[in-house]
């Protein structure tokens, strides 16, 4: 009985993504009525942002205060900096693409120009404040 | 381009064959951001230092800061006339960060780290729920490093 959790530890929780920050705070549970199980919860992101669900394959934790994921939500990639191996700023996330299993295909980035550069996830070594590159960026 | 032009007209005295018009001035190095591991922009170069003809490190600083760091060579990956990038997130940087622990309790707010001599290493990861509350702390192994935040591998209690 001590695995077991009622959805008063569940709701109303902080969810935290795998770099601690805090998403928002859960606020509903979602059941399949067939299979009878729960297939994720939608977190409360604040004012004036959408609410974001989260599947049960991409949380890690039910803890006692907050809820960990073993994710983030890539839209947090949006508006960050990307800067190159050798430190040059390329530029500002603009929008990103992902696929339907919910992995980063690539970002588009606005530099100094009008056009959106184009740079798949393969070329990027870290995403935590900003966007870091693995190699040098060349127009 | 006034780089090359400023190279034109020099007397070059080494025993080795040297390109200085390869080589870069110091002084582009003053002022350039410089990012952790993770891309947090934690300040700007302020001194490059250096010690038998070697450049030893970085002092760096924050726009309207006082405290001043220090980065020894071994720390920084990239060191260019755009910016410098470090190969660490520093851990002196992680007072304040909330603090959870393995159950998943906030446990508190970070108020001090002691690091193993002067190196990132955390010695002691000491935090506090609240003002009235006792301070804690945990041992460096305990601790893992969220990027935004930490996550202790022990239950706290109370």
């Amino acid at each position: 009985m001590d695995n077991i959790i009622t959805s008063d530890d569940i709701l109303g929780k902080h969810v935290i993504d795998e770099h601690g920050d805090v998403v928002g705070v859960s606020q509903k549970l979602h059941i399949d009525k067939n299979k009878k199980n729960i297939v994720g919860i939608s977190v409360d992101q604040g004012f004036m942002k959408p609410d974001l669900f989260v599947g049960l394959e991409y949380i890690e934790q039910f803890g006692v205060d907050t809820i960990f994921l073993n994710t983030f939500p890539k839209d947090k990639v949006i508006g960050m900096a990307v800067i190159d191996a050798y430190g040059r700023e390329v530029g500002t996330v603009k929008t990103i693409n992902f696929s339907s299993k919910n992995v980063l295909i690539s970002i588009n980035v606005k530099g100094q120009g009008k056009n959106l550069i184009t740079i798949h996830s393969s070329k990027i070594r870290e995403i935590g404040y900003n966007v870091i590159l693995k190699e040098e960026f060349k127009e | 381009m006034a780089e090359t032009e400023s190279v034109v007209n020099v007397e070059i005295m080494s025993t080795k064959n040297v390109e200085i018009s390869y080589s870069h001035d110091i002084r582009k190095y003053i002022g350039k951001k410089v990012f952790t591991k993770d891309g947090e922009e934690i300040g700007y170069v302020k001194r490059l230092l250096f010690r038998d003809f070697e450049c030893y490190g970085i002092l760096v600083s924050k726009r309207f800061g006082r405290k001043k760091h220090f980065f020894a060579r071994e720390y920084i990956d990239k060191l260019t006339n755009h910016s410098v990038i470090l190969s660490i997130v520093p851990i002196t940087l992680l007072k304040g960060k909330t603090v959870f622990d393995s159950a998943g309790r906030i446990a508190g707010k970070v108020t001090r780290i002691t690091r193993l001599k002067n190196s990132n290493e955390i010695d002691s990861l000491y935090f506090k729920k609240g003002i009235f509350r006792r301070e804690q702390f945990v041992k460096g192994p305990d601790v893992t490093l969220m990027k935004k935040n930490i996550k202790l591998k022990v239950e706290i209690r109370g």
